[in-house]
């Protein structure tokens, strides 16, 4: 008989009073060694399913059906050995650890279940070395970054030898670089140690091409488990989310008529599209509305902008930009490149700078805080959590609005205006804690949009959201902009950019590129761009959107 | 680095000397004794220090002898040898002054050692000493030390984040102001107390609460770290010997023992005491010497 | 219902009917001369222990031991906060918040514990376990009058009280300190001095404690309650 980690049969699960499943008749097998994905929008019980595989942390309220771990089921299933056997990596890193130094927190799992001094210091010092740790062996926690606690987390859970490790949505807080080389971390274990991984995640596209299955929740129901390979073109269309989540290269697959499974990564599917144009294609170019980008009157302007922090570094130097009015401009850059700090400054957080910032023709240092803030300029920050304080999302929401200048009854005109946009009215009532990540986040957008700026500046605004809120977020902004509002966004994430943005910049070394439209500006770089840009750059030149691309297939297919 | 002798040492060691040193300078009350005692203390904080140290013995050698003595001065009263009347009718004594002086170095002594102890014992070497009699509190203290630069770099998140939203601090209304710094604080605390929720699940992962917990720790104790202990604990226990056997009386006239042959012995000793931080951190440093000599002939080889 | 251990109590009694005792006769005997602070310290030691003690062994689930820490950092960093105005530290507010919610004896080490975390920035000195003592007995009396309390509608009887502790306990308490220290004890009208200087300081101390407490009470115990309700942290049995 085969032998599993985690076997389901039926699971349901009602959190207590509630007559909706949160998770509905769930059966499952994991064998030793696997790789699962799990993905679903937030809210569809990934988080409940993760914890139902681990006893200790599981939800109160009912389960029926059966769980097995290991072959034993919760009640017969001890403590200890559930501690050692399944590791359980949260989603906020910060949280996470427990002690102060690194040490400590490799330590402190062993340290619970008892182990004796020379053990635990083989054990620390082993994981410290795999996960490359040792620089930091003695540091205290606060001085690493997010990436590195991350890891550290993990280092601790792999300290105590486990059989599977569970991770609830790990890389939402990573940026780019950092997440890759936790996943890359993952993968080694996987592999190399033959530990059973489970992750949730929503944003698939680096965690498919190493997962060996897929699970996708919708509503508690687990909807599709199947290898990432296996995924057609029938189950995109038929699931909204899982189409909207996959890899823009699955999605050119499956738009040419072929199976995305197939082609889950650049490679496979830029050789897919070379088997479709064997020949020089006949169209090349898509071509863009000029949208008059030199003649807009400018909304920021920021020349020869010098700051540091510290008199050993320089963060921005002789940093130059011009944002246009009625645009939404994306810049990206690597990590400590200066995003934030060019937004800070933009917003009038840090005010001691050399150079000039113009905001809307005018010197920003001659700008009264209230002038400033109330009516020009938001800043919505990456943590939106930092804005949240009442008893509900409304007494925050409020709080914003009580220092708005508007007479009485248009001032409530303005809030269940704002409200209505960012479709809260449900929301209104709950504590900022209970609502998810993306709600959170609308609430924030909305608590800046209550002091009706002219231009909005927003930090990495995707951070943390799945592909639909993205979605969603994105005709948001758009839809401001049409509307006459400035935004100007930092981020990471390309694909959005080239999705939304219409002009995009580059930060690198304290500078920044000039912006220029979206589709010029992907199609001239290597590496930051989109995966659309990518599979077609040999073929097509500047189709940087999945739309672009197979819009020009089409335009060559039918030879129109 | 200075110092590095005893902080490179297990902490059980450093806990113990200061422990003996702390001990027999507050209950020295021989002026010769406790002058020695300040000087060497005075002395090893300028090491340990080097120039941050000056502005400590300045800021508080001046104030704390000039005014001590005179504040045991004007309230206490006995004593044969009349400075002079005070306006109220009472005296003020030279032997006041005296044993006020008395007093002052007494206490800056012990200021002193007060401030070494702190540059050699950090954070984790309590929690070390606790983690050996109580875990819990231990892991609390780590916990707290964790979790104060959070709310430090949280604090400053928050003030960022509600000025890009418009909730400036440059407000010149105070009344204002003070609403806003509170508010900030607010934001603070619930996010900090929600989310240490999920430091709990964290425990409860790796097995917190599931056995009895073992202290791990990263010093180790040698035979060298033995030896130490043992060599504080008898120079200590000679010194008591001059410590308390030597007195000295202010009130009503001042009496000072003599040293006889065993008081200087002893005496010796508790200088020896002092001494021994400064031959622990020459022999960390004959630790390190061979590897540096050992570089010129390396270089000649690829010269 | 697990069988309470009898440990803690016993350790308490030995410490407070027998040690305490004991040290003051002796040292009254023996040192009486050389050092009142010595002999101080040595007690303070000994009264402290039965409260660290009963706290190792007490039943605490695991998100609570995290809340205390939670609480005990807050503390610690509203004293490092205000490091620049003199005696305005809201510390003991936050600790009397923290006896009132969480008990007595949650009350007590947070308060001592929050002094001696914060003493590793300002450095250990000869106040440290005068300070200990004193911060950890407002948590602890607090915790005992208001435990269970809705200090909430009892707002101005909160913070009237956590004033009084902090004025009469903490204030009397570090000053005894001082008066030791500078062996003030033989003559009365020294003590008296410095006694009297520092009630200055400790009105300010305890109007800061009035006032903050008056502020923090209401959103305090709105954050806490939510936590109790949500998660069962220190749910009253």
């Amino acid at each position: 008989m085969d032998k599993f980690d985690f076997e389901a049969d039926n699971l349901s699960f009602f959190y207590p009073g509630e007559t909706v499943p949160a998770l509905d008749k769930i059966s499952f097998r994991i064998a030793p060694g696997e790789f699962v994905l799990i993905t679903g929008r937030s809210g569809s019980g990934k988080t409940t399913l993760l914890r139902a595989l681990k006893p200790s942390l599981s939800f109160e309220g009912e389960y029926s059906g059966s769980r097995l771990f290991f072959g034993k089921d919760p009640a017969s299933f001890p403590a200890v050995e559930e501690a050692q056997n399944i590791g359980f990596v949260l989603q906020n890193p910060d949280f996470q650890a427990v002690t102060h130094t690194v040490r400590s927190e490799l330590a402190f799992g062993l340290e619970n279940l008892g182990f004796d001094t020379p053990t635990i210091r083989m054990r620390t010092a082993e994981a410290a070395a795999y996960f490359g740790l040792e620089d930091i062996f003695d540091q205290p926690l606060s001085a690493l970054s997010g990436g590195k606690l991350q890891l550290v987390c993990l280092a601790s859970i792999i300290a105590l030898h486990p059989k599977a490790i569970l991770l609830d949505e790990p890389l939402s807080q990573l940026d780019p670089m950092t997440c890759d080389s936790f996943i890359g971390a993952l993968r080694r274990l996987s592999l190399e140690n033959a530990i059973t991984v489970i992750l949730s995640e929503h944003r698939l596209e680096k965690v498919l091409p190493v997962a060996d299955r897929i699970f996708v929740m919708e509503d508690g129901k687990l909807t599709f488990d199947a290898r990432p390979c296996d995924i057609t073109k029938k189950e995109l269309e038929k699931n909204d989310f899982l189409k909207a989540a996959v890899p823009s290269s699955a999605r050119i697959v499956a738009g040419l008529g072929m199976e995305p499974g197939s082609a889950l990564n650049v490679r496979d599917a830029k050789r897919l599209l070379d088997s479709v144009f064997p020949n020089e294609p006949a169209y090349k170019r898509i071509e863009r509305e000029e949208n008059g980008m030199e003649t807009a009157t400018p909304a920021v302007e920021l020349k020869n902008v010098t700051f540091s922090y510290d008199e050993s570094k320089r963060v921005l130097n002789g940093f130059t930009l011009t944002v246009r009015q009625n645009r939404f401009v994306g810049i990206l850059g690597a990590n400590a490149a200066g995003k934030t700090t060019m937004l800070r400054l933009m917003g009038g957080i840090y005010r001691s700078y050399a150079g000039k910032i113009l905001l809307f023709g005018r010197n920003i240092k001659k700008y009264s805080d209230k002038e400033l803030f109330r009516g020009t300029v938001a800043l919505l920050p990456q943590k939106v959590h930092m804005l949240f304080a009442g008893n509900t999302v409304e007494e925050d929401l409020r709080r914003v609005l009580d220092t708005v200048d508007l007479p009485k009854e248009e001032k409530e005109e303005l809030f269940s205006r704002t409200v209505g946009f960012f479709s809260l009215e449900t929301l209104l009532s709950r504590h900022p804690y209970d609502i998810s990540q993306g709600e959170m986040q609308r609430a924030a957008f909305c608590m800046a949009m209550l002091r009706r700026p002219k231009l909005l500046l927003l930090d990495e605004p995707t951070k943390g959201m799945d592909a639909l809120f993205k979605r969603e977020l994105g005709e948001k902004i758009r839809s401001l902009v049409k509307g006459g509002m400035t935004v100007v966004a930092v981020s990471h994430d390309s694909e959005f950019c080239a999705e939304y943005c219409d002009e995009c910049a580059f930060i690198c070394d304290g500078i920044c590129s000039k912006p220029c439209p979206s589709g010029d500006f992907f199609s001239d770089n290597f590496f930051y761009t989109t995966e659309a840009n990518k599979i077609s750059r040999h073929i097509f030149e500047n189709a940087v959107t999945e739309t672009e691309v197979l819009a020009l297939c089409r335009k060559n297919q039918n030879g129109r | 680095m200075k110092g590095c002798g005893l902080k490179n040492a297990h902490p059980v060691v450093g806990f113990l000397y200061f422990l003996s040193v702390f001990l027999l300078s507050l209950s020295m009350s021989h002026p010769v004794i406790a002058a020695v005692s300040l000087l060497f203390a005075v002395f090893y904080d300028g090491y340990l220090k080097g120039k941050k140290a000056v502005k400590s013995i300045v800021f508080a050698v001046v104030p704390v002898v000039l005014f001590v003595p005179l504040i045991n001065g004007l309230f206490s009263h006995y004593g044969v040898t009349v400075l002079f009347v005070m306006k109220s009718g009472n005296s003020f004594t030279f032997e006041a002054v005296v044993y006020g002086l008395f007093l002052a170095v007494k206490f800056l002594s012990v200021m002193f050692w007060l401030d070494c102890f702190n540059e050699i014992i950090d954070g984790d070497k309590f929690v070390y000493l606790f983690g050996r009699f109580s875990p819990r509190l231990a892991l609390v203290i780590s916990m707290t030390l964790r979790f104060i630069p959070m709310l430090r770099d949280g604090y400053s998140e928050i003030e960022k984040a509600g000025r890009g939203i418009g909730f400036s601090d440059s407000d010149k209304n105070l009344v204002k102001k003070f609403k806003d710094t509170a508010h900030k604080l607010s934001v603070l605390i619930t996010w900090v107390l929600e989310r240490a929720i999920d430091t709990s699940y964290s425990m409860k992962a790796r097995g917190y609460g599931a056995k009895r917990r073992s202290a791990y720790s990263k010093y180790v104790f040698t035979s060298f770290d033995g030896l130490l202990c043992a060599v504080v604990a008898a120079l200590s226990g000679l010194s008591c010997f001059c410590v308390f056997g030597l007195r000295a009386l202010y009130n009503p006239i001042i009496i000072i023992d003599s040293f006889t042959l065993p008081d200087t012995l002893s005496f010796a000793s508790f200088v020896m005491l002092l001494l021994l931080v400064y031959a622990v951190d020459i022999r960390e440093k004959k630790l390190v010497k061979p590897f540096e000599e050992r570089k010129p002939d390396g270089y000649l080889m690829y010269g | 219902m697990p069988k309470k251990s009898k440990r803690p109590l016993i350790v308490s009694l030995v410490c407070f009917l027998v040690l305490c005792p004991l040290t003051a006769v002796l040292g009254a005997l023996f040192l009486k001369s050389r050092s009142y602070y010595l002999i101080a310290v040595v007690m303070i030691f000994e009264a402290i222990v039965p409260f660290f003690f009963y706290f190792e062994h007490r039943k605490i689930k695991t998100s609570e031991l995290v809340t205390v820490a939670v609480m005990i950092s807050l503390c610690v960093v509203s004293r490092i906060f205000f490091v620049f105005l003199p005696q305005v530290k809201p510390m003991c507010a936050f600790v009397v918040v923290t006896g009132c919610v969480f008990g007595a004896n949650v009350g007590f080490v947070t308060g001592a514990l929050s002094i001696f975390i914060s003493n590793f920035a300002f450095g250990q000195g000869m106040f440290t376990p005068f300070q200990m003592l004193a911060m950890g007995l407002c948590g602890f009396f607090s915790g005992l009058i208001f435990y269970k309390k809705d200090t909430v509608k009892n707002r101005l009887t909160v913070a009237l009280s956590g004033a009084a502790l902090c004025f009469f306990v903490y204030g009397f308490l570090v000053d005894t300190c001082s008066v030791l220290m500078l062996d003030a004890v033989g003559s009365i009208n020294e003590a008296v001095g410095i006694y009297a200087s520092g009630a200055v300081f400790n009105l300010i101390h305890a109007v800061t404690t009035f006032v903050v407490l008056m502020l923090v009470i209401k959103p305090m115990n709105d954050k806490l309650s939510r936590l109790r309700i949500r998660y069962g942290i220190f749910a009253y049995q």
